[in-house]
């Protein structure tokens, strides 16, 4: 019987409009799943959780102007600057070098491998945390005396690659490197000492030569210059996102900083992806609002070419939720039959890019979630529907007058 | 109260409406008409169980009395109260309820719905309240003499056919009062007699009152109360 009450409702419905809202609406969500389905697809490229420990870590310093040559606090800053520079909302926390402020030469004792060698050096340490993975013997015992340093890896490339090749010396691994002991001659503040030194790991982001932090504060105590300025002129900003646009336009304008963000480039890539894919869901949505827009007038002239009927049946007994009912099942089943033809067009052009981006040496991630979001849209334009339906049909007189 | 009745007397229902009264209710297109009447601009009431002729001229507002107390039509000054409740005063739901369980109206212009059969139409009301069983609907066709005619859409049967379909379809429904409105307008005699014999049973059956509104005729009814609109 509730057959009944549907052939009488669903009679006039409009089989041009109902085609013309279909092919529309197809047409929207597919692209609007289309690009969803890639957005999630390529999210690990851009993803914080998936980078390196120190790939959030960039580093600041100013620019050295050839007056610095004459003035170098030019290049340090001052602490409204570093307060400033606090206050973004993409810095997480905010750290600095610490300098040493004395003297250091290193040597090598003759060995069978290692040349003889003997350099001037420097020192700076940087916060624990900030280095990512700490080598074991990362700490500074006083009556140790062996004194773990770390080198930026492009040292070691520039004397395997550069230095060895064209004076005839061998090359080294990181593991030999490791290995070696060399003797440390610091002075300072009227003292001077020798210590064992040892390189116990290589950073890839740090640019200096790293000593533990405890160390640095014991060594500068010691040996420290009071005349020594200490002055701030690299600082360590940890991001939440280093592809964060925001980052860009802080720096963008202040000419006079120099930012050493490896994510610098992959951000402004990931800032166009977005914008394209922002762009394509607007397409996406341009096209679809009309047809929702379409589906809402269907639904008027419908209701409004049955409003005879609507009110007899109203006049018979019938409540108006219950009249609504064949009007939400039709939109509903419409809706479903759209969604599954527009979900299966946007797992279409999936396929079809999946295999270029599989070239690029990364997983896709699951088609699931955007079947869910096509669900739950889905469900929202239906709902739209379902309460345009129910507001036409409350609208109706018992009958029309006259 | 269905306990004291039997169930399938009265179709399964909780409450039981007494009376239908209007009280000073003037059509707004009679407003400036002095004619004397029985029921505009006087305190009527109808109480269940009576049956009540209305006789009226054409143009004298009968199809309107019908309209305003089934809710169809607010054009009116006055009050209409169904027991203590005022119209205006009831919800879409309560509303759903009247129509479902109190009052049944043979409408004048039959609100049949053409597309659909003359089976079809009944099932479409008594579906509301189960109140009849598909036998004693069959049953009610039969006495009416259209079982050939059953399946046929309603559009296409003639007006005294279509009458009686809506009559039926009227009886299918538990009511306290029916509101007939000329429902023998396009009826011969022997029609007119099974059809009200029809009626009065289903009256008794249910203990209701009967509001029928009449250009003269007064037909087979024991009537409480003859009133002139």
């Amino acid at each position: 019987m509730r057959n009944t009450i549907h052939k009488l409702l669903q009679q006039h419905i409009s089989i041009t409009q109902t085609a013309g809202y279909a092919f529309a609406a197809v047409t929207g969500m597919s692209i609007i799943f289309a690009a969803f389905s890639f957005s999630t697809d390529i999210r690990p490229l851009f993803a914080p959780e998936t980078q390196l420990f120190n790939r959030e870590i960039m580093v600041i310093n100013k620019k050295v102007s050839p007056a610095a040559l004459f003035n170098s606090s030019l290049t340090a800053f001052t602490d409204d600057e570093i307060e400033e520079l606090r206050q973004q909302p993409f810095v997480r926390s905010l750290a600095y070098f610490t300098p040493g402020r004395f003297q250091v030469k290193a040597f090598t004792e003759t060995s069978g491998q290692m040349p003889r060698m003997s350099t001037d050096l420097f020192f700076e340490s940087v916060p624990d945390r900030l280095i990512g993975t700490l080598p074991e013997q990362w700490s500074w015992d006083e009556n140790n005396s062996v004194i773990s340093v770390m080198l930026p890896r492009d040292y070691l490339n520039l004397y395997n690659f550069g230095f060895s090749g064209s004076q005839g010396l061998p090359q080294l691994s990181e593991s030999i490197v490791q290995q070696v002991s060399f003797k440390i001659y610091l002075t300072g503040n009227g003292k001077r000492e020798t210590f064992t030194g040892k390189i116990t790991g290589f950073t890839d982001h740090l640019n200096t030569i790293l000593v533990p932090e405890a160390f640095m504060q014991w060594a500068n105590d010691r040996f420290g210059e009071s005349d020594h300025p200490s002055r701030i002129s690299r600082l360590i900003i940890e991001a939440d996102n280093p592809a964060d646009p925001a980052i860009a336009s802080f720096f963008a304008a202040r000419e006079n900083y120099l930012l050493n963000n490896n994510k610098g480039e992959q951000g402004k890539l990931s800032y166009i992806l977005k914008m394209l894919i922002i762009i394509v869901i607007t397409v996406g949505f341009l096209i679809l609002l009309p047809a929702v827009g379409l589906m809402f007038l269907s639904i008027h002239l419908l209701v409004y070419k049955n409003r005879e009927v609507l009110g007899n049946l109203i006049l018979l007994g019938y409540g108006r939720s219950r009249l609504a009912m064949p009007y939400s099942i039709f939109a509903l089943a419409l809706n479903i039959v759209i969604g599954m033809f527009s979900l299966l067009l946007a797992y279409y052009a999936r396929v079809l890019y999946a295999g270029k981006i599989s070239t690029l040496g990364f997983d896709l991630s699951g088609f699931g979630i955007t079947v869910v979001f096509a669900a739950v849209f889905v469900w929202a334009v239906t709902l739209l529907d379902i309460l345009w339906i129910h507001r036409r049909i409350n609208r109706i007189d018992i009958p029309a007058r006259g | 109260m269905t306990k004291l009745l039997p169930k399938a007397e009265v179709c399964n229902r909780g409450s039981v409406m007494n009376s239908i009264r209007l009280s000073g209710v003037t059509p707004r297109f009679l407003s400036d008409n002095n004619a004397t009447s029985d029921i505009w601009r006087q305190e009527v009431a109808f109480r269940k169980g009576d049956n009540y002729l209305v006789a009226a001229h054409s143009g004298s507002g009968k199809s309107s009395l019908v309209a305003y107390i089934c809710g169809e039509r607010t054009d009116y000054s006055g009050d209409i109260l169904l027991d203590d409740h005022r119209v205006e005063t009831l919800k879409p739901r309560r509303w759903n309820r009247v129509r479902q369980q109190h009052i049944s109206c043979i409408f004048q212009g039959l609100r049949l719905f053409a597309d659909l059969s003359a089976w079809e139409n009944i099932v479409l009301k008594n579906n509301l309240t189960n109140c009849k069983s598909n036998g004693e609907i069959m049953q009610m066709i039969e006495t009416a003499g259209l079982s050939a005619k059953k399946d046929e859409k309603a559009g296409k049967l003639s007006f005294g056919q279509q009458q009686r379909i809506a009559i039926i379809r009227a009886l299918c429904q538990p009511f306290d009062f029916l509101l007939a409105d000329e429902p023998f307008s396009h009826l011969d005699d022997a029609n007119i007699s099974v059809m009200s014999r029809m009626m009065t049973s289903e009256l008794h059956r249910q203990g209701a009152g009967m509001i029928l509104c009449s250009l003269g005729a007064s037909y087979p009814f024991a009537y409480r109360q003859h009133l002139k609109l």
